[in-house]
């Protein structure tokens, strides 16, 4: 979403972008986030997007190849970080990548953050606000 | 069929590791080589001619967004946090129609 509208966390955002173009980074998620991204600018409570402007975002959500469908072992992850954290599916499947990958998920949805209260999901959260990556 | 892979740890480590009598090492090991190999995989795999000319169709979306409206004083992670709420609707069951 940050990476196509101006508003809070979007320049940390577009940097983590910059720095995985560089290769720096390694970006990975669920397929839903298209799902999600695409519903958000749809019914964006400011921002109008064009029917040209939204066919271009998810242009440019695939050619980026960050998204991907879960493996049968990140499912089971989620439906045990669901089960054990009292978070839904769509919550789950983000954290069960980060999880499986022993990487962090970045986010700027505080909710989930302070939802996620299972061991192994501890180290794996870290707020877009805190996140050190210059410019 | 298993192979045998060695590693070498510190000696600090290696007493905190049987300290942890619980935890199976070796599947540790096996779960961290192959997320790792799965990144590189994923990394190797990236056609990046095409991940360039994405990042470069989201900065003139972007910037076409910014000349249109400016800095929004908004947070789409609250919107996004919305519908999740509204389609698990608060992790309740799903109503039967009968």
């Amino acid at each position: 979403m940050k990476w196509y509208v101006e508003e809070k966390g979007s320049r940390p955002a577009r940097r983590l972008r910059e720095l995985f173009q560089q290769g720096k980074v390694d970006l990975d998620a669920p397929s839903l986030l298209k799902y999600e991204v695409a519903s958000a600018l749809r019914f964006h409570a400011v921002a109008r997007f064009t029917l040209r402007q939204l066919r271009g975002v998810m242009e440019s959500l695939e050619g980026l190849q960050i998204t991907r469908e879960p493996s049968d072992r990140e499912w089971a992850t989620a439906f045990t970080l669901s089960l054990d954290n009292q978070i839904s599916i769509y919550d789950a499947a983000y954290v069960a990548f980060a999880v499986h990958g022993r990487s962090r998920m970045v986010t700027a949805d505080t909710v989930l953050v302070t939802r996620l209260k299972s061991a192994e999901t501890r180290q794996r959260p870290i707020l877009l606000a805190d996140l050190d990556i210059g410019r | 069929m298993l192979a045998l892979v060695t590693i070498r740890v510190p000696d600090r480590l290696r007493r905190e590791m049987r300290k942890v009598k619980s935890v199976n090492w070796s599947a540790v090991l096996r779960d961290a080589i192959q997320a790792r190999i799965e990144l590189e995989q994923r990394s190797t795999a990236r056609d990046w001619e095409r991940v360039r000319a994405a990042g470069a169709q989201a900065d003139a979306i972007y910037k076409e967004m910014v000349s249109k409206h400016g800095y929004i004083d908004f947070d789409s992670a609250e919107t996004i946090r919305y519908w999740r709420e509204m389609r698990s609707r608060g992790m309740s069951q799903t109503p039967q129609s009968r």
